[in-house]
């Protein structure tokens, strides 16, 4: 057999290359993100079955420890719980009276209720960013069903963030408190708009900021902030958090504080996606 | 070439366990960086060409789905891999100081790069905080983390490399 000619390239050629190329392509991307899609069709095809299988396992482990460690707590709670339902069955039954007289008077002021019948589906948290800078995280479910970019995500009865990128069988959600990202907030009692900010530097107090209501806005600790119905994106009346330490701006114009969202960050497992987009 | 599957199946495996396990065990949100290990210990083991080709993979593999800016960690480790080739005839099997300072000094750099590319330019001055409470905690991790996988990574190294060699001598005396 003939030997083939032995070209070398040197390691600093190769450094060359390689600098050049990356140039070119931060270049490229700062306008269009087309160049990473089939790459990230690649990727996605080895990582995420792998993600996934870590995720079982370690959700069986975690679910093993803590089977463990509450036996004893679980077998008093039963007790405790039996009592209760039985509590709770007695009031059932008042109850539903009431919800008769309730759909009959919100009949008569033909109230729809308007929240509670976006179709959502249920998604895990399979990985998360691989640096410490950003709040962002992959779940387990992507085109196939049926999930598109800007679809909202909830959680806890929160909202959790928002779709950023979508694969077949995995999908790319930024959340709220994701630094320098921006949702468009509402005081649920008087509609009073606000935005609410990301930052990573109250990541230790769990805060996220609230910014630019008008300073005539009445608003005080504990007050419910929803997703507004201005928002180009977010769907209307989620329920983002609870305002905490609003005061004037130093430019009297404006009012601003703090916000506590309702979700957990910390120990997001599973997530539901709103399947209608605004 | 053995290697470079060897390199490219241990890239994979460490992305996986670093978007799922080590956001796990992290502490106060942060989490190590085992993917940068991998470029600095196949360039301080093996040499500059490995460690270009150990960082180009990582990085590759780092910005694929959650940076918006493809290209910045593949160029970044591939510096690290590069560096940490230049060490190589340093490398002794038994002192861990030298790739201890390459792991401390890429981890801090490549972080404060992204702080600078990603914070710094959209008016978060606080320097002194985001160094405190995310480069400095991140690079103490990853450099324990080094620790740990010192001697795994160098015996995964040295398998390859002995199968490669042996293939070698068995074609020579083939001949």
């Amino acid at each position: 057999m003939k030997k083939l000619p032995n070209i070398s390239i040197s390691s600093k050629q190769w450094l060359t290359g390689i600098t050049i190329v990356c140039v070119i392509l931060m270049g490229i991307s700062l306008f269009t993100d087309k160049i990473s899609v089939p790459l990230k069709r690649v990727a996605s095809v080895i990582v995420v079955p792998m993600q996934k299988g870590i995720n079982d396992i370690g959700t069986y482990v975690y679910s093993k420890y803590t089977l463990l460690k509450d036996f004893s707590r679980i077998s008093e709670e039963n007790l405790q719980l039996k009592e209760e339902i039985a509590r709770l069955t007695e009031e059932n039954s008042q109850l539903s009276l009431n919800k008769f007289e309730l759909e009959r008077l919100r009949a008569l002021y033909d109230l729809d209720d308007k929240y509670a019948n976006y179709q959502k589906t249920a998604a895990r948290v399979i990985a998360k960013e691989a640096g410490n800078w950003y709040s962002v995280f992959t779940i387990d479910k992507g085109s196939q069903d049926g999930i598109e970019v800007d679809m909202n995500v909830i959680a806890n009865g929160g909202l959790v963030g928002i779709i950023t990128d979508v694969g077949e069988d995995y999908a790319i959600v930024r959340t709220i408190i994701d630094d320098g990202n921006n949702v468009s907030g509402m005081l649920i009692n008087t509609g009073a708009t606000c935005t609410v900010e990301g930052s990573l530097s109250l990541m230790d107090s769990g805060y996220v900021y609230l910014k630019y209501f008008k300073n005539d806005t009445e608003v005080k600790d504990g007050d419910k902030i929803v997703t507004s119905n201005i928002s180009s994106k977010y769907v209307e009346g989620l329920l983002i958090g609870y305002v905490k330490e609003v005061t004037t701006d130093p430019n009297s114009l404006t009012k601003s504080g703090y916000l506590i969202p309702v979700v957990d960050f910390e120990h997001l497992q599973e997530v539901l996606v709103i399947l209608d987009k605004k | 070439m053995k290697r470079k599957v060897c390199i490219t199946v241990l890239a994979i495996v460490f992305y996986c366990l670093q978007t799922t396990f080590c956001k796990t065990i992290a502490i106060a949100s942060v989490s190590p960086n085992i993917m940068i290990l991998i470029p600095i210990c196949f360039g301080y083991f093996k040499g500059k060409n490995e460690g270009i080709f150990a960082g180009c993979v990582t990085g590759l593999l780092y910005d694929v789905f959650y940076t918006s800016l493809l290209g910045f960690s593949i160029l970044a480790f591939t510096y690290v891999g590069y560096i940490a080739g230049l060490f190589q005839k340093e490398f002794d099997q038994k002192r861990m100081i030298i790739p201890m300072i390459i792991t401390a000094v890429a981890s801090f750099s490549y972080d404060f790069l992204i702080y600078v590319g990603g914070f710094l330019l959209y008016n978060k001055l606080n320097a002194f905080y985001y160094t405190g409470r995310i480069i400095i905690p991140g690079m103490m991790y990853t450099l324990a983390a080094m620790a740990l996988l010192f001697r795994p990574m160098y015996y995964l190294s040295g398998v390859f490399e002995k199968k490669d060699r042996r293939k070698v001598t068995e074609y020579v005396s083939g001949n």
